[in-house]
C-alpha cells in the first residue's frame, strides 16, 4: 500500500498540493481524477519522490520514502511518466530491457531476457523487438513503454509489494488500445501484491474500470472512494463546472456533460 | 642500435601508440557527453574543455616566461588541464539554475557557447600579444599536432585514457538510462546529480591530458560515435568500446595523412580531421533514415 500522508507542496507562495492525505491499495486500480491544474501530475510526482513536498510524507508499506534510496525504489516501483522521449535510435527490445536496469550490474541475466520478451508478448510488441523504436507510431511507442515499466516489476519483490504509477498512461491510445490496456491491468492485477496507481483524464473510462478512485481540485481531495462516492453530479459540478448527465444501467455508469 | 631502429623506437612507434590513446580518448569523451546532453551534436569542444586546455596553453606558451611558471616537462600539461577545468566548472557553474541547482541542457550548451568565445578570444589576445616564436606555438597548438610524441607522453596519456575508459564502462548503463529522460533515469533507480559531476570529471580528465599533448584535435569526439550509431544503434555498452577502437584507428589514418600530404612537410592533423570531418557531419545529417 501507498500511503500519502498530509501532503502540502508549494512552488514560492502557490500553494499546489493542499494538505493531501490517500491510500492508495494493493490489488486495485487506483486513479487520480481532476480538471487541469488540479494537482494530479504533482501528486504523482510527490508519490514518486520526484518533488520533495514542504509537509508530509509518502509511506510504501509504511515505511517513509525519505529512508529509501532511488536505487532500492526501483527495484519495486516503475513509472510511466508523460512524453518520455527517445534521444537516440535504440531497437524496442533494448528500450524494453532499461526497465530491468534496476536488477542487474553490468550485462543482463536470462530472468532479464525473459522478464522483458513476456512482457513484450503480454503488450504484444514481441514482433517490433528489433525495429528501431524511433521509427514508431505514437501508439506503439506508448505499448514499448507500457512493456519497459511492467517488465521493472515483472517478478514478485522478495519483501513487500510491487507499484506501478501511471501518469496519463491513455493520451496516445486509441479508444481499442485504451481499453485493451485496461483490460490488460486488470489481467496483471490477478497478483495480488501490486499496486497502481495511474492519472487518467477519461471519466468513463474510469468509472468503467476503477476499483478507488481520488478526485483533486484547485489542489485540494474533492472526493475518495468508490465510483459512486466520487463521480456524482454534485462533485462533477464542483470539479469540471458543467452539468453533468449522470446514466446507469445493468453494462454500467456512464457520464456526459452538456 | 642503428638509426633506422632508432628512428622506429623513439619516433614513429611512440607517436603511433600515442595516436591510438588521444583519438581513443576524444572518441570516448565525445560518446560520454553526447550520451549525458542526450543530444547527439556534443562534443568536447562544446562545453568548453577544448578551448580552456587552449587557453591554459597559449598563457604558458605567451607568459610562461614572464610569470616563471616552469615545472619541466610537465608544464605545458598542466596549464592545459588546469584551464580546461577552468573553462568546464565555469561553464557548469554558469548554468546551473538558482532555483533548482539543476541545468538545463539548452542552458548548459548556450553557457558552453559564450565562455567558448571568451576562452577563444583570449587566446587570441594572448598570440596577439605573444612575440613572433610564442605565437607561432600556440598557432601550431591549436591546429593539433602528433609530432612531440615521446615515451612520456604516451605513458601519461596511456594511463589517463586506459584508466577513464575503464570506469566510463561502469556507466554505461546509466547513460542509456538516461536517453529517455533524467525523471526516468531515476525511476530506474539513476542518481542523476552524482552521474552528471562523475561523467564530466571523466571527460575533462580524459580530453585536457589528451590535448595538452597534442593540441586541439576537433571531430573526433563528434564523428566517431555518429559512425558507431549508424552501425549497431546507440547502447552505449558497445559505443563507448568501441568509440575507443575507432576513435584510435581513424586518428591514426588522419595522423599518415597528415604526414603524407605535403612530405617532407607536415600538415597540422586538426586541420586534417576537420577537412575530412565536416563533410562527413553535413552527410550524417542529411541522411533520411538518421533523424533524432
Amino acid at each position: 500500500m501507498i500511503q500519502a500522508k498530509n501532503i502540502t507542496y508549494k512552488i514560492g507562495s502557490k500553494t499546489i498540493l493542499k494538505d493531501i492525505s490517500v491510500n492508495f491499495e494493493a490489488g486495485k486500480i487506483n486513479l487520480i481524477l481532476g480538471p487541469n491544474g488540479a494537482g494530479k501530475s504533482t501528486l504523482v510526482k510527490v508519490i514518486c519522490n520526484q518533488l520533495k513536498p514542504q509537509e508530509g510524507t509518502v509511506f510504501y508499506e509504511g515505511l517513509s520514502i525519505k529512508k529509501t534510496s532511488v536505487a532500492e525504489l526501483a527495484k519495486v516501483r516503475a513509472v510511466l511518466s508523460q512524453n518520455t522521449e527517445l534521444a537516440f535510435p535504440l531497437k524496442v527490445k533494448e528500450v524494453v530491457m532499461m526497465g530491468r536496469y534496476p536488477h542487474f550490474t553490468v550485462n543482463p541475466t536470462a530472468k532479464d531476457e525473459n522478464a522483458i520478451q513476456e512482457a513484450m508478448r503480454f503488450f504484444e510488441v514481441d514482433e517490433m523487438a528489433d525495429r528501431d523504436y524511433l521509427t514508431l507510431s505514437g501508439g506503439e511507442k506508448q505499448r514499448v513503454h507500457f512493456a519497459r515499466v511492467v517488465s521493472q516489476i515483472w517478478y514478485p519483490s522478495e519483501n513487500g509489494c510491487r507499484y506501478l504509477v501511471l501518469d496519463e498512461p491513455l493520451t496516445f491510445l486509441d479508444v481499442h488500445y485504451q481499453f485493451q490496456f485496461m483490460h490488460k491491468l486488470r489481467e496483471l492485477l490477478k497478483q495480488q501484491d501490486l499496486v497502481i496507481v495511474g492519472v487518467v483524464h477519461d471519466l468513463n473510462l474510469a468509472a468503467k474500470f476503477a476499483d478507488h478512485l481520488v478526485l483533486l481540485n484547485h489542489g485540494e481531495l474533492l472526493a475518495a472512494g468508490s465510483k459512486d462516492e466520487v463521480l456524482n453530479a454534485e462533485n462533477m459540478k464542483a470539479a469540471y463546472r458543467l452539468e453533468p448527465i449522470i446514466h446507469t444501467d445493468e453494462r454500467g455508469m456512464y457520464l456526459f456533460f452538456e | 642500435m642503428d638509426l633506422t631502429e632508432h628512428i622506429f623506437m623513439e619516433i614513429r612507434l611512440p607517436r603511433a601508440i600515442l595516436c591510438i590513446f588521444v583519438g581513443a580518448s576524444l572518441a570516448v569523451g565525445g560518446t560520454l557527453l553526447q550520451a549525458l546532453f542526450r543530444n547527439p551534436i556534443v562534443e568536447p569542444g562544446l562545453i568548453g574543455t577544448s578551448c580552456g586546455a587552449a587557453f591554459g596553453a597559449a598563457l604558458y606558451f605567451a607568459l610562461g616566461a614572464t610569470f616563471g611558471f616552469n615545472v619541466g616537462k610537465w608544464t605545458l600539461p598542466l596549464a592545459a588541464c588546469l584551464g580546461a577545468l577552468l573553462s568546464t566548472g565555469l561553464v557548469f557553474f554558469l548554468s546551473q539554475s538558482r532555483n533548482s541547482g539543476k541545468s538545463s541542457i539548452v542552458a548548459l550548451l548556450l553557457t558552453g557557447i559564450a565562455i567558448n568565445a571568451l576562452f577563444l578570444s583570449g587566446v587570441g589576445f594572448l598570440s596577439y600579444i605573444a612575440r613572433d616564436p610564442q605565437a607561432r606555438s600556440i598557432v601550431f597548438w591549436n591546429l593539433g599536432t602528433l609530432s612531440g610524441a615521446n615515451w612520456t607522453s604516451v605513458l601519461i596519456v596511456g594511463i589517463s585514457t586506459v584508466g577513464t575508459i575503464l570506469i566510463s564502462l561502469r556507466y554505461s548503463k546509466h547513460l542509456n538510462a538516461l536517453m529517455i529522460g533524467e525523471e526516468e533515469a531515476q525511476f530506474l533507480g539513476v542518481n542523476i546529480k552524482s552521474l552528471k559531476w562523475k561523467i564530466l570529471l571523466i571527460n575533462v580528465i580524459m580530453v585536457a591530458v589528451a590535448t595538452a599533448f597534442v593540441g586541439v584535435i576537433s571531430f573526433v569526439g563528434l564523428i566517431v560515435p555518429h559512425l558507431l550509431r549508424i552501425i549497431n544503434g546507440s547502447d552505449n555498452r558497445f559505443l563507448i568500446r568501441n568509440s575507443a577502437l575507432l576513435g584510435g584507428i581513424l586518428l591514426c589514418v588522419a595522423d599518415l595523412i597528415s604526414r603524407m600530404v605535403l612530405r617532407p612537410a607536415e600538415l597540422p592533423i586538426g586541420i586534417v580531421t576537420s577537412v575530412v570531418g565536416v563533410p562527413i557531419f553535413i552527410f550524417l545529417l542529411q541522411r533520411k533514415n538518421y533523424f533524432f
